[in-house]
């Protein structure tokens, strides 16, 4: 009966962000520093993007490669709704919708390898970063528009009665953005991978029972594979939304409404 | 009927005369040597083969780009999640320990 000694352990344990290399010294006031699973993979992250720039790029030849045009490509299109959503005037903001999009799409896509870490998946990632572009669009906001900023909060037409109402409902719902942002993205790949530890426990199960059992746990396990696509899609949609998000943030702070 | 009338009203069947050797140069063609000089220096035939050492040259540039390393890096991750895994507590569920 081997099967009593299997343990589950939660699957929430993949998220758990643990130290890999760690120093305590008595210097500077008791300094403690570490490497944990969350660094590592966020380093991992920059070497692979920059990684993937350097090597992607053509050199100024005329003829590009398959790797050139799929970043090329990727390229035209952020380019493109940089200049659909904040305007053409305002092409300024492309690096840093450029460089959100590729920080999140790869820290999901990297996530989707078995046994790897999700930084996407922390709540302090995704808020951290959410709160930042938060803080960032309100100063732009305040810095263009200085005291004419706050007419945002009343939408035009409203009569002086309903104002108090609703600068506080317009209000909270502008401040509810730095949230939303972040939450979107983590709660996403969190239910995912969650999703995905749960089935393949089921799974691995299954297939170290009996035989005639494992050859039947093929259906189960062909929809799991199905499951991973749609984690994979996850991925590319949920970077996509976050700039896109962004971008409207951005234009709603420049032109206000 | 007038030459240029005749002509408007052929207009949709006569090509305009855009440009020719003689309207350029007065028939010599010098004038479209600076062009003829420009394009006959530029190198013919395929590209070259990607050629040289490095990961660059092989797996990426020209013809030599595929998704090799793409493979890889997926390889290079597991192995690095699965190790951390192994020696943060794997190896303590070994012989089913608990």
């Amino acid at each position: 009966m081997q099967n009593l000694n299997f343990i589950i352990n939660s699957p929430l344990e993949q998220f758990e962000v643990t130290s890999l290399i760690g120093l305590n010294a008595p210097i500077f006031g008791y300094l403690n520093t570490s490497l944990t699973n969350l660094g590592l993979y966020s380093l991992l992250l920059l070497f692979l993007v920059v990684g993937l720039h350097f090597m992607g790029n053509n050199e100024t030849k005329i003829i590009p490669n398959k790797w050139s045009i799929s970043l090329e490509s990727s390229f035209a299109s952020l380019s493109s709704m940089v200049r659909e959503q904040i305007g053409v005037t305002n092409e300024i903001f492309l690096p840093f919708i450029y460089s959100l999009f590729f920080f999140v799409l790869i820290g999901n896509l990297i996530s989707n390898v078995p046994y790897s870490f999700a930084i996407t998946s922390s709540a302090i990632v995704c808020l951290g970063l959410s709160v930042t572009i938060f803080i960032g669009v309100t100063l732009l906001a305040l810095s263009i528009h200085k005291i004419k900023f706050f007419s945002f909060f009343i939408p035009s037409g409203t009569p002086l009665a309903l104002v108090p109402l609703l600068v506080l409902i317009e209000l909270v719902s502008y401040g509810a953005r730095a949230g939303s942002l972040g939450i979107r993205l983590f709660a996403n790949i969190v239910a995912g991978h969650t999703l995905l530890k749960i089935l393949s426990t089921f799974l691995y199960k299954l297939f170290s029972g009996n035989l005639v059992v494992a050859v039947l746990t093929l259906i189960p396990f062909g929809i799991f594979i199905g499951l991973v696509g749609l984690e994979l899609a996850v991925s590319f949609i949920q970077s996509f939304v976050l700039t896109l998000l962004v971008c409207s943030y951005l234009r709603d702070a420049i032109k206000l409404h | 009927m007038h030459a240029s009338l005749v002509r408007r009203q052929l207009g949709g069947l006569i090509p305009p005369k855009i440009a020719s050797p003689g309207l350029l140069s007065g028939g010599s063609g010098d004038g479209l040597s600076p062009l003829v000089n420009f394009y006959s220096k530029l190198p013919k035939g395929p590209a070259p083969a990607s050629t040289g050492r490095g990961l660059k040259a092989k797996f990426f540039s020209g013809s030599n780009a595929s998704g090799a390393p793409i493979v890889a890096t997926i390889f290079g991750i597991f192995a690095l999640g699965y190790t951390i895994d192994y020696q943060m507590h794997l190896k303590h569920h070994k012989n089913h320990a608990h």
